[in-house]
């Protein structure tokens, strides 16, 4: 009779099997990791950069970059940074000489049978006596399809 | 006695608990601080095949050769005001300009203007467009977003050509 009294009632407490749990979720990062497709044309943009927005839907290309402020123009395909004025005053400066030379050279190791596509990357707030400046200039050296690279809206 | 003695060794368990609740919450500061940056491009049409819309043996009317320039107004307003005039040649030469609109309403008008334009003249694939030499690359890029749905083809010109505009 004290037995029945005294017996403690014991309930199965259910325990989750945390262990496999974890196994699980650490899987299903994995697999998340993995399946994230990361758009294959990166843009490698200074800090001072901010690009325009717009509207347009049209799929950037990985392609060759030149990096345009009101001061200097950065051609990175031929990692030649130079200053505004020698895009724009094309009157046979060293500089200027050195700078077609370069440019010309690289177009010329371009397959032919493909378009030759610059990638134009500048500040919202250049202004578009700069970007026209640059354009012509590339425009003049072989590069005949122009792209801003913009940021969706 | 000594041989059926068991030998109870500590297991130390592993406090898998807190260790989910501490994952869960980094994942979800993770996620949050994730900046996904769509990038995008505008294009202009290769210099050398830009569409000549001029007189041919089979369509020897005048080209219309449609212009638009935009301009910055130096009105020393606290908002930006800009101006822009559509123009053509042709058969009947026309031209439709705005004059001192808000920056907000710019890119309505440039719509309302070059729609009208297309409804008249359907069949243009083409356009010139010139900035003045301050107006900023988000303006010109704004400006394409609102001109290349409706005519495909943009050609930059040189912002000196905004003087022949007469804005």
């Amino acid at each position: 009779m004290d037995e029945l009294i005294n017996r403690k009632i014991r309930r199965k407490v259910q325990e989750p099997q945390l262990a496999a749990m974890v196994d699980v979720f650490s899987l299903l990062i994995v697999f998340l990791v993995l399946g994230t497709v990361f758009n294959s044309a990166s843009l490698a943009l200074p800090e001072y950069v901010h690009l325009p927005i717009s509207m347009s839907k049209q799929i950037i290309e990985v392609s060759h970059q030149v990096i345009i402020t009101d001061q200097e123009v950065n051609f990175n395909f031929i990692n030649k940074k130079v200053s505004m004025d020698i895009v724009r005053e094309v009157s046979g400066d060293p500089k200027e000489i050195e700078l077609k030379n370069a440019i010309s050279i690289f177009v010329k190791q371009q397959p032919a049978d493909a378009p030759l596509v610059l990638n134009v990357l500048a500040d919202q707030q250049v202004s578009y006596k700069s970007i026209y400046d640059v354009i012509k200039y590339c425009r003049a050296v072989g590069f005949k399809t122009v792209s801003f690279i913009t940021t969706g809206k | 006695m000594f041989a059926k003695k068991k030998v109870h060794r500590h297991v130390g368990e592993i406090p898998l608990a807190p260790i989910i609740d501490m994952l869960v919450c980094v994942i979800f500061f993770l996620i949050l601080s994730t900046t996904f940056t769509e990038y995008n491009k505008v294009s202009l049409p290769p210099a050398s095949s830009s569409i000549y819309s001029g007189p041919t043996a089979e369509n020897p009317k005048p080209p219309l050769s449609p212009h638009l320039y935009v301009k910055l107004e130096d009105n020393k307003q606290e908002e930006k005001q800009f101006s822009f005039v559509l123009k053509w040649s042709g058969e009947s030469p026309d031209q439709i300009a705005r004059k001192n609109i808000d920056e907000q309403n710019l890119n309505e008008n440039l719509k309302q203007v070059l729609s009208d334009f297309k409804a008249r003249f359907p069949k243009e694939k083409s356009i010139q467009l010139a900035l003045g030499f301050n107006v900023s690359y988000q303006k010109l890029v704004s400006v394409m977003d609102q001109i290349l749905p409706i005519i495909p083809d943009v050609v930059l010109e040189s912002y000196a050509d905004i003087l022949q505009a007469g804005l």
